[in-house]
């Protein structure tokens, strides 16, 4: 079993219909240091969150990915974790995928360790692989850090790997943003392959092609500034 | 002086007027005061006297006076979008910053005092 202080940080917007689920898979797992942010939902998310006894942090205007997984991060960061590990509200992640990502870290093969819906990518749709293969290109040429999935939402890190980290974007850039940060800190990065449950909930959260562009200019905004800084 | 010239300066004398006024209601710091006086009677010496363009323009390699003054304003509009999204990046960041901070006031002193038995 898992030694360490794990807290799980779980960002959410208005995912009233999946948060509760998510919470109690995770606590039924094993995992019950959980902190919720709501990113300004204007739906219950927040409140079906409180209601499980979780931490329930509240971003009071809605800042996006990036803004919440900061807050997630100092959160826990603030609470001694010694493993962070960021975890869709959406229900696309199976709890039980969560031991294989603390497992390299726990034997500090990894400070960073990213769980790959790619390594194995049934259920995938075509038009989703293509597109997360270009963002790993984007990725990989803007920042220098190759990754099978640079947008999994599914990772851990070590607290010193994380408190390293400086997340500067609020939207969802930042998945890419943390790949660039660990390269820049050179923490050590793993992949572990995890699966991935597509409901038709789940894909219509992702990335539609119009905020994938968005994204995209984003992240080559970010390099501009990155650059300046 | 033709008609376009007419034109041009009473629009530059309006922009004066304004940039005048804004100072003199302290809304405006010296500094910029200044720079938009002098950007202003530039533009507006620039109206009065074209050829001073094409004299420039030549002295650079340019062809004519107008073509000068497209390059430079495209020069100059690009970097003031720059500036503008730089700004705008930072005000993000700064509200972030601030929502980031009323969050984690409700933050417990530690977690094992009040979770785990949410079920």
């Amino acid at each position: 079993m898992i030694a360490k202080r794990v807290i799980v940080v779980v960002p959410a917007y208005n995912e009233e219909s999946t948060i509760v689920g998510v919470i109690r898979g995770l606590k039924r797992r094993g995992f019950t240091r959980l902190i919720v942010v709501d990113d300004g939902s204007s739906d219950r998310t927040g409140e079906l969150a409180s209601r499980e006894g979780v931490i329930q942090l509240r971003h009071i205007l809605n800042r996006g990915l990036g803004g919440a997984l900061g807050t997630g991060i100092s959160a826990a960061l603030r609470l001694g974790a010694e493993v962070i590990v960021t975890f869709d509200a959406d229900g696309q992640h199976d709890p039980n995928d969560i031991v294989r990502l603390l497992e390299p870290i726990e034997r500090e093969e990894a400070e960073v360790v990213i769980g790959s819906r790619m390594l194995n990518p049934m259920g995938m749709p075509y038009r989703r692989r293509f597109a997360n293969w270009i963002a790993n290109v984007v990725t990989y040429l803007l920042f220098g850090g190759w990754t099978t999935d640079s947008q999994s939402g599914l990772r851990a890190f070590s607290s010193q790997a994380a408190a390293r980290m400086q997340i500067m974007t609020n939207g969802m850039e930042v998945s890419s943003e943390i790949i660039a940060e660990a390269v820049r800190n050179r923490l050590k990065r793993k992949e572990v392959p995890v699966k991935v449950i597509y409901t038709e909930y789940s894909l219509s959260k992702g990335q539609s092609f119009k905020v994938g562009l968005q994204t995209l200019m984003k992240l080559v905004l970010t390099r501009v500034q990155r650059s300046t800084l | 002086m033709r008609p376009a010239q007419f034109l041009l300066l009473a629009f530059i004398l309006a922009a004066l007027a304004k940039v005048i006024h804004s100072y003199q209601q302290r809304r405006m710091p010296t500094p910029g005061f200044l720079f938009w006086v002098l950007i202003w009677i530039g533009t507006a010496a620039i109206v009065i006297f074209p050829d001073v363009t094409s004299f420039v323009a030549h002295l650079l390699g340019i062809g004519r006076g107008a073509d000068l003054i497209i390059y430079a304003s495209l020069l100059i509009s690009f970097y003031l979008i720059f500036r503008i999204y730089l700004a705008l990046a930072r005000l993000e960041q700064e509200v972030t910053e601030l929502v980031r901070a009323i969050a984690l006031e409700r933050l417990p002193e530690s977690l094992d005092s009040r979770s785990g038995d949410g079920e």
